[in-house]
């Protein structure tokens, strides 16, 4: 009895916090939309480091007629079995364009095809976990950003859309103890420099939409400019209540779907420049994002993007307005037309990986069950 | 064998393949090959080719999976074909029914489940022809398997020397199939086997058979009804009593032997005798009990008051029954279904006497509106049930067959229509029809039976004895012409002007 008394009592706290905070939560949503036409992000001390050319924390995003425009998105699929001797990868990346035409269904075509063969990457090397899920991810990086070169070359894509981040993200310190992948992560960045400078020479839009982002950069910013705002009536309510654990715990996407109206976006602002201290003989590109709410019933978009051509807020909002053009069709589901596309390409299934295993176990007169690690052959079922 | 290559074998949900069935996607674009529902395919394995029959098809496409994503999708005013390239996602995914395996040593059940991933192709109309038992050459040809574009000829023995039997609901297309098998049988050459025919014309819808213009003129004889005798001198007192089945067995018996001294007196003397005359010997008689002499004479006056009992048999059976002939009764001026069974039932006894004797060729019975005469009612209330049960029974024998062709099937002998080796069934929607079908006839499963009531004016499922297989045909068109079909307003004008 008294083991079920202290789990009561342990529920009802956690309940009684997370029904506080959910009120608390709401409130500042609440208060931060009701100021967030009187907030000017230009204004911010420059000791915040903002770098933006919005004067208005929220943007209408222009209507825009796609018609007659080529948009393209590119996706990656990957599969990965670790097994005792080495690690194998399936590997695709699909790009998809289409023409869009007045009254009429979109013209598509696909680079490098409609369902490409994957890429098969193995590696002998003697690599960390870690090591491997980065060599992995610059693979897949490789692959994606090869198909949109592809795409710039053989056509003229009004704007590419990637999956994910328009940086080649990769925890550095994870992969620099091996030479090769510090070589790997060097050639996916020449590829990704080619990309923009080949997409600035076209004049094509370029951005990456990430669908689920974990980011809260900008709720961190907000967090330490707010006392500034104090003078801000509506924000004069926030002082009876203790706001900062709470946007200490909300994530960008969070805030932003409360505080975003459909078609409508945050101020752009720089997120980091493409060189590292290694690149700085090479020509640099400013990276820039913003949050746009495509989809009334789901959360906002972040958007990256290289500033390659005309001005920063120019860009932004020809992004936006192509990339609102082709997800709001769904109010559920505000994710660009030809991302969705390229994901159900690209996607590739574990039974893939399964037959491959088996194809190499047969090969090499082993079965497929000694090749793989102990803890994925476990000899009895787990849990129930 | 030649193969065109059409789909791959998949894992489907419904833990197949398995020897009972497997599922293949289209791989062929619908431009490039159109897949039917009922469409023979052929997967190999190390034993053999799997030949198996389509029985269904569905299309899938991922973009319209999810009903409340096309609704959330669609209300933006576009259609989700006109955002994605959603025609580019469709499937069609086909469910194939293995019928047997090809081996070496001839078709085999299928034990065994198609392996995921083999391809699946199209046979070759030699290997399916082969497969179903049908025939190159000489077979009766009924029609065509339109998916395969493949000629059905039914072997002459297959379907006939076990009887068949044809059912349908009026104008399915019954008597134009039974049209399509007598142009058959008339074009047969004599090489090739012929047998004579015997057609009962309810409705008189075959006398176009016998005009001047036909083709089959010279070999068709329509008989008017109204010109059949039966030969009095050559009838038995228990085929009296099948006619008038109040005589009682004491009757019979005294009947018997007045028919006995009849024979003694004037057939062996080469004279013959009415009814008439037996009345007369009747009423002489007074060693009979007058009660029942006067009840036998009653009942022997009704019968000859049918006007179908006279001195001799007309038409003469011996000389019109002839290979490669048919003879039509027409009986579409009597109204009393009771004589039409009078007459069905003497010429059906005479014929199969006279083949046990070997005195006529192989005979093929056609008979129309068969419910009327062989139903499943008692004896008594159809004069000619027995003689066709027996020859249901006994025909295969002598080579007497039968061919029943009924709109009721349920109102049909089970004796009669368990005989009947193969059913040719064309459009049925009565439930007890179809269930009644479903129990006599071997070989229909449940997916077969199912498509009875879908099937078109013309097309039929043939299944039993004459097919290795059940067999969707689409009746070839007749040569001869046909009656002209009036509208209902035609006739009402026709019949003021």
């Amino acid at each position: 009895m008294a083991v079920q008394n202290k789990i009561d009592e342990a529920i009802d706290e956690i309940s009684k916090r997370i029904r506080t905070y959910n009120e608390h939560r709401k409130l500042f949503q609440d208060l931060f939309r009701q100021v967030k036409d009187k907030i000017n992000p230009s204004d911010f001390p420059s000791a915040f480091d903002i770098k933006t050319s919005d004067n208005l924390f929220t943007v209408k995003v222009p209507k825009t007629n796609i018609d007659g425009l080529k948009i393209a998105g590119i996706d990656g699929g990957v599969i990965h079995r670790s097994l005792n001797y080495f690690d194998i990868a399936l590997i695709r990346a699909v790009g998809v364009l289409f023409y869009h035409r007045k009254d009429s269904k979109p013209i598509v075509r696909y680079i490098p095809e409609e369902q490409p063969f994957p890429d098969i990457l193995t590696s002998i090397e003697p690599l960390s976990q870690n090591e491997i899920e980065s060599l992995i991810s610059i693979w897949r990086m490789q692959k994606e950003i090869r198909c949109g070169i592809d795409l710039l070359e053989e056509d003229h894509p009004d704007i590419i859309i990637l999956d994910g981040s328009v940086l080649p993200v990769i925890d550095f310190r994870q992969i620099s103890q091996s030479e090769f992948l510090v070589s790997q992560y060097k050639k996916l960045k020449a590829q990704y420099r080619r990309l923009y400078t080949l997409c600035q020479k076209n004049r094509t839009a370029l951005c990456g939409v990430v669908k689920d982002s974990r980011s809260a950069i900008l709720t961190n910013k907000l967090s330490a400019i707010l006392p500034h705002l104090s003078k801000l009536p509506e924000f004069s309510k926030l002082v009876e209540i203790d706001y900062r654990p709470i946007v200490k715990q909300l994530r960008d996407t969070d805030l932003l779907y409360q505080v975003l109206d459909t078609n409508e976006r945050t101020f752009e602002f720089q997120l980091s420049n493409f060189n590292e201290e290694s690149d700085k003989d090479l020509p640099d590109f400013s990276i820039h994002c913003f949050y746009m709410k495509t989809a009334e019933f789901d959360t906002p978009l972040r958007i990256e993007f290289p500033v390659l051509f005309s001005t920063q807020h120019e860009q932004a909002q020809t992004i936006s307005s192509l990339v609102n053009a082709v997800s709001k069709y769904n109010p559920e589901y505000g994710l660009p037309s030809v991302i969705i596309e390229a994901d159900a390409r690209a996607r590739l299934q574990e039974t893939d990986a399964d037959i491959l295993v088996d194809e190499i176990a047969s090969k090499i007169g082993y079965t497929s069950f000694s090749l793989q690690k102990r803890r994925n052959r476990l000899p009895f079922k787990t849990g129930g | 064998m030649s193969k065109k290559n059409i789909g791959t074998v998949i894992v489907d949900e419904d833990n197949s393949p398995n020897p009972e069935q497997f599922s293949f996607v289209l791989t062929k674009t619908e431009e490039e090959f159109q897949l039917q529902k009922g469409m023979y395919v052929v997967v190999p394995t190390e034993d053999g080719d799997v030949l198996a029959n389509v029985t269904e098809l569905y299309k899938t496409n991922r973009y319209f999976s999810s009903p409340s994503a096309v609704r959330a999708y669609e209300t933006s005013g576009k259609t989700l074909a006109s955002i994605f390239p959603a025609d580019r996602w469709e499937y069609i995914i086909a469910k194939a029914k293995p019928l047997g395996i090809i081996t070496e040593i001839g078709i085999q059940r299928l034990l065994f489940p198609v392996s995921p991933g083999e391809n699946v192709s199209i046979p070759d109309n030699k290997t399916l022809m082969k497969f179903l038992g049908l025939e190159k050459e000489n077979g009766l040809n009924i029609g065509k398997i339109e998916q395969h574009d493949l000629t059905v000829k039914l072997n002459l023995t297959r379907f006939l020397q076990k009887h068949a039997a044809i059912l349908a609901i009026s104008g399915a297309g019954k008597s134009y199939t039974v049209s399509v098998l007598l142009e058959e049988l008339l074009s047969r050459k004599a090489d090739h086997g012929r047998v004579a025919i015997v057609l009962f014309d309810v409705h008189g819808e075959y006398k176009g058979f016998g005009d001047e213009k036909s083709p089959f003129f010279k070999d068709v004889n329509v008989f008017p009804g109204g010109l059949i005798q039966f030969a009095t001198s050559s009838m038995s007192a228990r085929q009296f009593a099948i006619y008038q089945p109040q005589i009682t067995t004491a009757q019979s018996r005294d009947l018997s032997k007045l028919l006995s001294q009849f024979y003694h007196d004037k057939v062996k003397q080469g004279k013959s005798y009415v009814i008439g005359d037996i009345i007369d010997e009747l009423e002489k008689n007074e060693q009979m009990n007058t009660r029942s002499k006067e009840a036998l004479i009653g009942w022997l006056y009704s019968l000859e008051n049918t006007r179908l009992f006279g001195a001799a048999e007309n038409p003469d059976l011996k000389n019109i029954l002839k290979p490669g002939k048919i003879t039509i009764f027409d009986l579409s001026d009597f109204t009393s279904i009771k004589l039409k069974q009078m007459i069905v039932s003497y010429l059906l006894y005479r014929i199969f006497e006279m083949r046990k004797k070997n005195e006529v060729p192989p005979t093929t019975v056609i008979l129309e509106e068969a419910h009327q005469f062989v139903p499943e009612a008692r004896l008594e209330l159809a004069i000619s049930k027995s003689i066709i049960e027996t020859i249901a029974r006994e025909g295969r024998k002598f080579f007497t067959s039968l061919i029943l062709v009924s709109q009721r099937p349920v109102k049909l002998s089970t004796t009669a229509l368990s005989q009947c080796n193969t059913h040719v069934i064309m459009r049925i929607l009565n439930p007890y029809d179809l269930d009644y079908i479903g129990r006599s006839s071997e070989g229909i499963d449940r997916s077969t039976m199912n498509s009875i009531t879908s099937l078109g004016v013309g097309e039929a499922i043939v299944v039993g004895n004459a097919v290795n297989h059940p067999i969707f045909v689409k009746v070839r068109k007749r040569k001869t012409t046909t009656l002209e079909t009036k509208t209902l307003e035609e006739s009402a004008k026709n019949f003021e002007a």
